[in-house]
């Protein structure tokens, strides 16, 4: 009935669900776990502020990505940036701009623009044409994003989620049109293109510390913390393993591979 | 009620596919297998609305003289001829391969190309020593492109060596990290919107 193949990475799940599940009892009793600042994601702040000062919309996609497979996370992780943002522009009379480049992520977006709104108790300045489906063709998107942020003068580009050859193209073009330019991906052949290009970068895990970062929830912050405890339990296995491996025995080494 | 419903159906498809994933279990392998396919007809559902939006917002474009609004009168012909030719004989058909083939590819290869220029200018402004960790990425950097082109090889024989060595070690060691921190990240976001603690993308409740 198990398939014995996987499981490591059962035994992992387990372990990650077990100190998930540790870290939020923690959290419910009053510990607070501290979460450092993050660059990337105060600037969005940032972002916010030029935006009003100038009567200029801001530009945001939650990347290349849908909601299926295994760039759903990372498609989500923009969205709860979007969440934040749609608030803050809201509260503060910017227009917000959202780029899509699949259909299935266009009426949640719609819907997380719609609550930013609500949210922010200025229903009314909510507009369903912000909210925009480009392409699902790889540069269709990129170079539909281009236009957009040329042609309504965007003081900020905002890219978090998954990004693949396009990356380059979005986050360089903007920077030549003076937008402020956030960039956050888990790809590591694109986060190169991304550091180099963009004024501030969310590297690799960073990119899904936006709810807790931006919410200060002591529970989403506690879900970083079993994070790191993660981290932690991968990094001695990781040791042991080394260790065991100079003493001679490939045991460990073999069993990680499955 | 709008939040609560989708958080329950998100608990019990996510509980079903990560047991689908570990065990052998007829049932629940054939529940997983529907949902898939469900998830793939709701994506193509969600073609038409995606469709939908591209014409409100370049049809209003249009009726609003927006600037570079010809743009839109462009994209919304085209999409009307490729959708019509598409429907009403097929995606094989001479005239769609036509416009596929001479119209997107082209465009497509032309933008990526580009990629290489783009990639010549963020270098140039990253390549600037500003603090103590742009100098090491300046000279990493330089140190790698001398061991990767013939005139490192003719300067000193040890450039490739070298390149190939900060390649090997401290890139590949960095990406690893990078890498299986990310593994666990996505572990955890997925756990976190399972068991309901994320809900920021189910919008507004009631």
């Amino acid at each position: 009935m198990f398939d014995t193949s996987r499981s490591v990475a059962f035994v992992t799940l387990v372990v990650f669900a077990a100190s998930l599940y540790y870290c939020l009892i923690q959290a419910r009793r009053g510990t607070r776990f501290y979460l450092r600042r993050i660059p990337g994601l105060d600037a969005v702040d940032e972002c916010v502020g030029r935006a009003a000062e100038m009567g200029r919309p801001i530009h945001m996609t939650p990347g290349y990505g849908g909601l299926t497979g295994s760039g759903a996370p990372l498609t989500i992780a923009g969205l709860e940036v979007q969440s934040y943002l749609a608030r803050q522009c809201a509260t503060y009379d910017v227009r917000l701009i959202i780029s899509v480049a699949y259909p299935e992520v266009l009426p949640v977006s719609q819907e997380v623009q719609r609550a930013g709104h609500i949210a922010a108790g200025r229903p009314e300045t909510y507009r369903e044409e912000d909210v925009r489906f480009l392409s699902s063709s790889q540069f269709a998107f990129a170079s539909a994003i281009i236009g957009t942020i040329e042609r309504e003068k965007c003081v900020a580009n905002i890219m978090v989620g998954s990004f693949a050859a396009e990356a380059i193209f979005l986050a360089e073009n903007s920077a030549q049109l003076g937008c402020i330019t956030i960039g956050g991906c888990t790809n590591l052949y694109q986060l190169p293109f991304f550091i180099a290009a963009c004024d501030y970068t969310l590297i690799g895990e960073e990119i899904f510390a936006g709810s807790a970062h931006f919410s200060q929830d002591p529970e989403k912050i506690a879900v970083l913390r079993a994070q790191d405890m993660g981290k932690l339990a991968l990094l001695l296995t990781l040791f042991v393993a080394v260790v065991t491996a100079l003493a001679g025995s490939q045991e460990l080494l073999k069993l990680l591979r499955q | 009620m709008r939040r609560t419903v989708p958080g329950i159906i998100l608990f019990v498809v996510g509980f079903l596919i990560v047991v689908d994933f570990f065990f052998k279990i007829p049932v629940i392998n054939n529940l997983s297998r529907d949902i898939r396919n469900w998830v793939t007809l709701i994506a193509n559902i969600a073609i038409g609305l995606g469709g939908a939006n591209l014409l409100m917002v370049h049809t209003r474009n249009v009726q609003r003289k927006k600037r570079e609004w010809e743009h839109s009168v462009v994209l919304v012909v085209l999409f009307a001829v490729t959708v019509i030719l598409g429907i009403s004989r097929s995606t094989n058909d001479r005239f769609y391969r036509f416009i596929f083939d001479n119209i997107n590819v082209p465009i497509g290869s032309t933008l990526f190309a580009t990629a290489a220029f783009q990639m010549a200018s963020a270098s140039y402004r990253t390549f600037r020593v500003r603090n103590i960790e742009s100098a090491m990425l300046l000279i990493t950097g330089v140190l790698v492109m001398l061991g990767k082109v013939s005139l490192g090889e003719m300067i000193a024989s040890w450039f490739p060596a070298l390149a190939q060595w900060l390649l090997d070690v401290w890139n590949t060691a960095t990406q690893r990290g990078i890498m299986m921190c990310t593994a666990i990240g996505l572990v955890m976001a997925s756990l976190r919107v399972i068991v309901g603690l994320e809900r920021s993308h189910f919008g507004a409740g009631e």
